[in-house]
């Protein structure tokens, strides 16, 4: 499992602190898929992740999503909250919904545009980048086409 | 025990102040004994304390003991933000109606400016829980999730920019009226639209201004009420609805909060409507609250919010007086206390300047998106 880097310089952004059900999104990410947890028993997608399934209590598994999907909100984000966005801000932190798992709502970063052309359902498509700080990697999005 | 029922017999608080220069320690403990001073009550009366807790606080017991007391026979805390300040009220009712305790006190005293800030994360941070998913993109404050509802409101809605200004415009020209309050001055729209952008759809203005400061409420018999110096003020009915696990992004239905649950058990509990109400203290940690719970408490319909402020029917002369003392955008974000001190001062007729007229009736929320509740507070 990946770790943080030593030292915490002011600059770094926050970083993923995965726990024992989770551990498994982050550890997709870095192998190069989104994946999100999904029931053995009833099919349904489970994100954030859970231990069991809170629809029937089955089994959870990860299955990759395609990284498509459509914008449920956003907001534009001018004010400092965390370090290490000196250079986004103004950026777009969307809600994003994949395609497969209407169920799931996914925070993320817009990249790639001007907030002005952000919109509630937008197309978009998922692109996993390395994290800055870490060894981790996140999914960010683009608007589509 | 069983038939026996508690009313609000005190308030108490400190100064709310940019910056306190004390613990919460010391604030819990002056806005306590303000409160039994309120009363006329001896310190020694008291058996239970209850607080809500997050970020900074202190401990039921520990207050208890600068009071001078032995030990309590109901000290509570409540792990949560302001969706838990009508809770908190509402346990103290609850335990002295049950015969756990004679007396109960109930505070919130934070440093939400000069000590834990609730908007900001300085310094390296390994984010664990649901934050953990959003963390890493800058995304881990309370008012970024509600942002996320204000911008599916307005989608959903047609609300718009100008609909949260009027909020924030009403709200600060009742402060006006408020010495207790820290921020007095009036803005226009002009000042409010020109006003620096926090998380787009929030400018500075539709945030609670952080604060320190403490508020307490004294809880005790309607009998040994009938001695005291206040007139005591009855909890009518008290609804909550903590949704979604909750995990704000996960809230099924993004344009209500927690109140679209709480006001029909509420109205139905109490047997009021929104028309009854003299007045309304609304939680308003950010104005996408007001105007939510405004609509899902059912003053008016979805997306009409905005227009009510406007109209000027959430003021004196309208149908219900919304936030008199400049609530947590403009008196201070003392996490929802305040709002209950402010309430039962109207209902007493001691509010002075910002008296609503013959106030007999009132609603106070707590909390925004999936997790809340409320009250209603009647003259006894």
């Amino acid at each position: 499992m990946a770790g943080i880097d030593e030292g915490d310089s002011p600059s770094v952004r926050p970083q993923p602190g995965p726990d024992d059900d989770s551990q498994g999104y982050w550890q997709h990410l870095i192998d190069g898929d989104l994946a999100l947890q999904r029931c053995s028993s009833c099919s349904r997608w489970q994100f954030p992740a859970l231990e069991r399934c809170r629809y029937c209590n089955g089994e959870l598994r990860y299955e990759a999503v395609s990284g498509s999907g459509s914008i449920h909100t956003f907001i534009v984000q001018h004010h400092k909250v965390a370090p290490g966005f000196e250079q986004e801000r103004p950026y777009v932190i969307a809600l994003v919904t994949p395609d497969e798992a209407p169920e799931a709502r996914i925070p993320a970063r817009i990249i790639g545009c001007s907030p002005q052309d952000v919109t509630i359902g937008a197309r978009v498509t998922a692109e996993l980048v390395e994290h800055p700080g870490g060894s981790y990697r996140v999914a960010v999005f683009r608007l589509a086409g | 025990m069983g038939s026996r029922s508690a009313v609000i017999v005190g308030i108490g608080r400190t100064a709310y102040r940019r910056g306190s220069g004390r613990t919460t320690l010391g604030m819990a403990t002056e806005a306590c004994r303000a409160a039994l001073d309120d009363a006329g009550m001896p310190v020694s009366e008291v058996d239970g304390i209850v607080c809500f807790s997050t970020g900074d606080s202190v401990i039921p017991i520990l207050v208890g003991y600068a009071l001078g007391l032995d030990g309590l026979a109901y000290p509570l805390e409540i792990k949560g933000g302001g969706n838990y300040a009508s809770i908190v009220v509402a346990q103290a009712v609850a335990a002295v109606e049950a015969g756990m305790c004679e007396t109960a006190l109930v505070y919130r005293s934070l440093n939400s400016l000069s000590g834990h800030r609730y908007g900001r994360v300085d310094g390296a941070l390994v984010a664990e829980g649901h934050i953990q998913y959003g963390a890493p993109h800058g995304y881990l404050v309370p008012g970024q999730w509600f942002a996320m509802m204000a911008r599916r409101h307005m989608h959903d809605y047609g609300s718009t920019y100008e609909d949260l200004g009027h909020v924030a415009i009403q709200t600060r020209a009742h402060a006006a009226n408020n010495p207790h309050a820290i921020l007095r001055t009036p803005i226009t729209m002009d000042d409010y639209l020109d006003s620096r952008w926090i998380y787009d759809p929030f400018r500075i203005y539709d945030c609670a201004l952080e604060a320190d400061g403490a508020a307490a409420v004294l809880v005790t018999t309607a009998e040994r009420a009938r001695d005291l110096k206040q007139p005591a003020v009855r909890m009518l009915g008290h609804a909550a609805w903590l949704g979604a696990g909750g995990l704000p992004d996960q809230w099924p239905d993004m344009s209500a909060l927690y109140s679209a649950n709480v006001g029909p058990r509420l109205w139905d509990m109490t047997g009021l409507t929104p028309g009854d109400m003299d007045l309304a203290c609304l939680y308003d940690c950010f104005t996408y609250t007001t105007l939510a719970t405004l609509e899902d408490y059912g003053f008016c319909g979805k997306g009409e919010a905005g227009r009510f402020f406007a109209d000027g029917r959430a003021t004196y002369g309208g149908d219900v007086v919304v936030n008199p003392h400049g609530g947590l955008l403009s008196e201070a974000y003392i996490h929802g206390m305040n709002h209950h001190f402010e309430a039962v001062l109207q209902l007493r007729g001691q509010a002075g300047e910002r008296q609503v007229k013959d106030a007999a009736l009132c609603l106070v929320s707590a909390g925004t998106g999936p997790y809340g509740g409320a009250l209603v507070y009647g003259r006894d």
